[in-house]
């Protein structure tokens, strides 16, 4: 080999790992398993306006069903505190009731990857308890929860904290220690 | 999980109680040999080994320097630690150690080898840490295991004394649980902690009482001067920690009528008691349209309730407060199991916003929503993680415990609820708003048949006003003693009724 072939030689030697190089610079983001779905195939999740379905007290000490149109985020925990600012806000119906007093709102939220929804209420003022009946927090509790369990199918089960903390109760009767799950026996048929 | 979890555990418990017959599985350990143990100025060696789970430690030549008796325990494989007046209890095979009566879950079981008995870390800071103060830090690369005293904390406490019904509660109410010893001697009780400072600013100055002379409070210990011939039993309640004394009369004073003068035993009938009169102190419970407070109502009517029960029948009636007083709903049910009553009745008033909502409900246990709870824990291994709470597994099992002591006596319950509400709806022409199951808290720990009523709606001004009326309240007394006779004659039957009627 004289020295034109040997310098011929190499260049072919180092053009080909310069094309293996590139060849490997352009594969290495791309997913290195079937299955996976590179992110901008992904469809991209809008607002919406969507119809709720809020659950408040009314006459006799039951749970209806107001409906609402809301203008849902993508986000299911946008969604989660836009469902719970409504409802907090109380009813539009003049036959129903707010469940919870003005002085209770949306401290913060955050749902685990299970599905589990941490509801975190402040309440505000000087006497910390409720001057609630069982019946009162039990349309409250459960009227809040299942506001978010019937609407939002992502979500399994509520923790309701108080103040940023798990109590034994939240008004003094009903346990909170507790996953809280959707309770449809407070519910009433039909709209009073 | 975390509550499945602790069921295994628990299972892993009885398995030290009534051990297998065979050999525990062999742990695989990846390393053995030789470590030291720094106890500040001086270095001993010390055996260990590596498992999946973590380092293991020969307990022997940790007991050699930290102090304690260690003797092979009363079931197969088991070892005992005693320290002091506790007793520790663990063995192969058993991923949990028993402290006195409480049980706490370890990483690993202990692991058998020729120099002894090899325990996680987990295990010595349940003895030595919680008992004794020190700490433990592992080193793998040094192969060395330090221990340290642990810094001193000034621990704050408040103290509650309250007296009712012949019986004094002392509370000491940590916002965590310190490190201590009860010490008892002659009219003397000593909690004493172990390596923390009290926080003397905390305490308020306690009433006087009959039963506990004087609560005299040092740098790390709390005392109650007890009276004569008084006992006192101590329980802990948790959220926040709070360890619990009840000190009472060895032979009750003649002059507590509403007290039996037998020690409290677990009776075959119902002759215990208890009314719970819902609420009271700053949580006033509902407020009518007039002003009426749930509280007050309610002690009115537990009051007239046991006067009509021991004017009727030979039962001892005890109430959980007779005074405007505010009682946490964990006391009220302990107040109930300590007294081993038979029957349970927690008094409420109901409230909504509608005021035409009217009748009464009565309520038994709703343990539902916890098994569910279980079922859903199991899908989400990372709950406890996502509470953020590190205590979670053990206040599971506590959970689980509190649970499993009302849900034994669910039937009962249901079937005193069943005869409450038709006696209310018979005598006072209420809406009958029916029996109904509910997770209330004041009825899930109680360890006997426990009803909620909800005697009527204050919210409703007819009602409200109906409640305020004696007469109207004589009958729902009436009706009320009726549903206790009438599940008296259930559970006792005809001929012990009648015997007891005998002179």
């Amino acid at each position: 080999m004289n020295r034109r072939t040997a310098g011929l030689f190499l260049a072919v030697v180092l053009l080909l790992a310069l094309g293996i190089v590139a060849l490997w610079w352009s594969q290495r983001d791309r997913p290195a398993a079937s299955g996976q779905v590179p992110a901008s195939d992904t469809p991209e999740l809008e607002a919406a306006e969507v119809v709720a379905d809020l659950y408040f007290p009314g006459k006799g000490g039951r749970l209806f069903v107001e409906q609402r149109a809301l203008h849902m985020a993508a986000a299911l925990e946008e969604r989660l505190t836009s469902l719970l600012e409504t409802f907090l806000m109380g009813p539009e119906g003049d036959n129903l009731y707010p469940a919870f007093p003005p002085e209770v709102s949306l401290g913060g939220l955050t749902v685990t990857d299970e599905g589990i929804a941490f509801v975190d209420l402040t309440i505000t003022g000087q006497n910390t308890h409720l001057p609630w009946g069982s019946k009162q927090e039990m349309l409250a509790v459960y009227g809040l929860v299942d506001t978010v369990l019937l609407n939002l199918p992502e979500i399994q089960g509520v923790i309701l904290l108080r103040n940023g903390e798990q109590r034994a109760t939240f008004g003094g009767h009903l346990d909170t220690t507790r996953l809280l799950l959707a309770n449809e026996e407070l519910v009433a048929e039909r709209v009073p | 999980m975390a509550r499945l979890l602790c069921l295994l555990l628990l299972g892993g418990q009885l398995a030290v109680v009534a051990p297998a017959a065979e050999e525990p599985q062999p742990v695989a350990l990846y390393e053995s040999g030789l470590a030291t143990l720094d106890i500040g100025r001086r270095q001993v060696p010390l055996g260990y080994s590596v498992s999946v789970f973590g380092p293991v430690f020969t307990l022997r030549s940790i007991v050699v320097q930290l102090g304690g008796e260690l003797k092979l325990g009363p079931l197969y494989q088991s070892h005992e630690l005693i320290l002091g007046d506790t007793q520790f209890l663990f063995g192969p095979g058993s991923s949990a150690v028993t402290v006195g009566t409480e049980i706490y879950p370890l990483t690993q079981a202990p692991i058998p080898a020729e120099d002894g008995l090899k325990v996680p870390l987990d295990l010595l800071e349940t003895i030595y840490g919680e008992k004794m103060g020190y700490e433990f830090q592992w080193d793998p690369a040094g192969r060395t295991l330090k221990v340290r005293r642990q810094p001193q904390r000034q621990v704050p406490v408040t103290i509650d004394l309250v007296h009712l019904q012949g019986i004094t509660t002392v509370v000491l109410q940590f916002p965590y649980q310190p490190r201590y010893r009860i010490h008892r001697a002659a009219n003397l009780i000593e909690v004493e902690l172990i390596g923390d400072r009290l926080n003397p600013e905390m305490v308020k100055a306690l009433p006087t009482d009959p039963l506990v002379r004087d609560v005299k409070l040092g740098q790390q210990e709390i005392r109650l001067v007890l009276a004569k011939d008084v006992e006192a039993e101590d329980y802990i309640l948790q959220d926040p920690f709070r360890l619990v004394f009840d000190v009472y009369r060895k032979t009750p004073a003649t002059s507590a009528p509403t007290l039996d003068p037998t020690p409290p035993t677990r009776s075959s009938g119902v002759r215990t008691i208890v009314i719970d009169p819902g609420h009271g102190g700053s949580d006033t419970g509902a407020i009518g349209l007039s002003g009426t407070q749930e509280k007050d109502l309610t002690l009115t009517l537990a009051r007239a309730l046991r006067a009509r029960l021991m004017e009727r029948m030979p039962v001892r009636v005890v109430l959980t407060r007779n005074e405007d007083a505010e009682l946490p709903l964990e006391t009220r049910t302990a107040l109930a199991n300590q007294q081993k009553a038979d029957l349970f009745i927690s008094l409420h008033l109901n409230s909504v916003q509608s005021p035409t909502a009217n009748g009464a409900e009565t309520y038994f246990s709703s343990l539902e929503a916890s098994d569910e709870y279980a079922a859903q824990a199991a899908e989400t291994e990372n709950l406890v993680a996502a509470a953020g709470d590190d205590g979670d597994a053990l206040y599971d099992l506590q959970l689980i415990l509190w649970d499993l002591a009302q849900s034994q006596y669910l039937a009962q319950s249901q079937q005193f609820a069943k005869l409450v509400q038709d006696e209310l709806n018979d005598a006072l022409g209420l809406n009958n708003r029916g029996v109904k199951q509910a997770p209330f808290r004041v009825l899930i720990g109680a360890s006997m048949p426990a009803v909620l009523v909800e005697c009527g709606f204050l919210s409703n001004p007819e009602e409200e006003q109906a409640l305020l009326d004696p007469a109207y309240r004589s009958q729902l007394i009436n009706a009320l003693v009726r549903a206790v006779m009438r599940y008296r004659a259930a559970v006792m039957g005809p001929r012990a009724l009648a015997d007891e009627a005998l002179p």
